[in-house]
């Protein structure tokens, strides 16, 4: 697992009419993409390989505190890029926000993090998502498919989801 | 100004707005009026506010701010006077609403960005005024959207609250809408018309992506929309 995972809301990322060549929205910075707590930004350690994103989006879908299924956007980021730009990470199982046990280990936390380091970070999410190279869209239907087949082979317990996100996972 | 015949007298006359009617029942059933809803708003923020009165020189009509407006009944004797009244008071009610809830919205989007995967307050607002408005709050969102079809930011995230309503609840305006959306020059705006369209599914928003997908420059967009229409098809 040599890439990190960060979810993003794809349409921020793209340029629009007033942003220059390779510039980046304010919103892509200040919004949910980016969103720091403790100067610490979540990630999760995955292959550059659909099949492996797919279980970072599986973890992120099954937080406990879900309440909508809705598309997820998906960046990766190379991890050598980030000691090599004096980023630091560590690996924080106990703070992965997912109810699929077997998939906590993938977290890590960027740590430290200052304006200067995040926009070294988001200069690399806008270029590996404008590139496609990276960057991966799971629609409404394959976010469903991904919790109702971790529910059928136990991964996750339905149960434990909210009572809203229950509904709305059941009904097509 | 001294009591005025011609507000008593229309106010007597003219029926009550069927939108209003329910408001005035709802307000009736409310315990506590006027108390404050977790976002800070008034939860009636959708009484009307307001009454119809003669200006002083009998020119036109003051909107002043309506305390106790009287439940009227039908009259068969209703004059042209009274029906352009009535209409120039629905008018009115609906364009100040319209300023309300646009407030409104938009002080909710700028506190806090939709987020995939959770609610957002303004959900529970839209969802409040298709309620309330039924019909009505397809013409009141629309114009909202319409009017700030260049804040890109605000009519995306006004696009994801519809998209997040039933689609029952919504059509046949909300469709409507999210055509408009998809013709947007912003990619966030056309993204969250692809997600309402996605998130209400049916034969309506398959044809539409598929004519759609055809026509659309952006590449990951073009893929999403094609992955949906696959979705959809199952």
């Amino acid at each position: 697992m040599d890439y990190l995972a960060r979810k993003i809301s794809r349409a921020k990322w793209d340029p629009t009419l007033y942003t220059e060549l390779n510039d980046i929205r304010a919103d892509a910075i200040t919004g949910p993409c980016l969103r720091t707590y403790g100067d610490a930004l979540s990630l999760w350690r995955c292959h550059h390989d659909k099949m492996d994103v797919a279980e970072v989006v599986l973890a992120l879908a099954s937080a406990p505190d879900m309440e909508k299924l809705d598309p997820i956007d998906i960046v990766l980021i190379y991890e050598g890029f980030l000691p090599a730009n004096h980023l630091q990470f560590e690996a924080t199982p106990q703070n992965a926000k997912t109810l699929v046990e077997d998939l906590r280990a993938r977290h890590v936390d960027v740590i430290n993090l200052t304006m200067t380091k995040i926009v070294k970070l988001a200069t690399e999410m806008a270029r590996n998502v404008r590139n496609n190279s990276t960057f991966y869209r799971f629609t409404k239907s394959q976010v469903r498919d991904l919790l109702l087949f971790a529910l059928k082979s136990g991964r996750l317990n339905l149960n434990d989801l909210k009572e809203k996100f229950q509904q709305e996972l059941k009904s097509r | 100004m001294s009591e005025n015949v011609l507000t008593s007298t229309v106010a007597n006359t003219i029926p009550t707005p069927w939108f209003f009617q329910s408001f005035l029942e709802d307000d009736a059933r409310a315990e506590q009026p006027g108390k404050q809803s977790r976002y800070g708003f008034p939860e009636n923020i959708f009484t009307p506010f307001f009454r119809l009165e003669e200006s002083s020189d009998n020119s036109s009509f003051d909107c002043l701010p309506l305390t106790g407006f009287p439940m009227a009944s039908s009259s068969p004797r209703m004059t042209n006077a009274a029906t352009t009244m009535k209409s120039e008071l629905e008018r009115l009610e609906l364009a100040f609403t319209q300023k309300e809830l646009e407030k409104i919205l938009f002080s909710l989007f700028e506190n806090e960005p939709i987020e995939d995967g959770y609610s957002h307050p303004a959900e529970q607002i839209v969802e409040e005024v298709c309620k309330k408005y039924k019909a009505m709050a397809g013409a009141l969102l629309q114009g909202i959207y319409l009017k700030n079809v260049k804040r890109t930011a605000f009519i995306a995230s006004l696009l994801r609250c519809i998209g997040r309503q039933r689609s029952e609840k919504v059509a046949p305006w909300g469709g409507v809408m999210a055509i408009a959306g998809l013709s947007h020059s912003e990619v966030e705006v056309r993204d969250a018309a692809i997600r309402a369209l996605e998130s209400w599914g049916g034969h309506e928003s398959l044809w539409v992506l598929k004519v759609y997908a055809e026509i659309e420059t952006v590449s990951w967009l073009k893929e999403y929309i094609e992955q949906v229409v696959r979705d959809l098809s199952d």
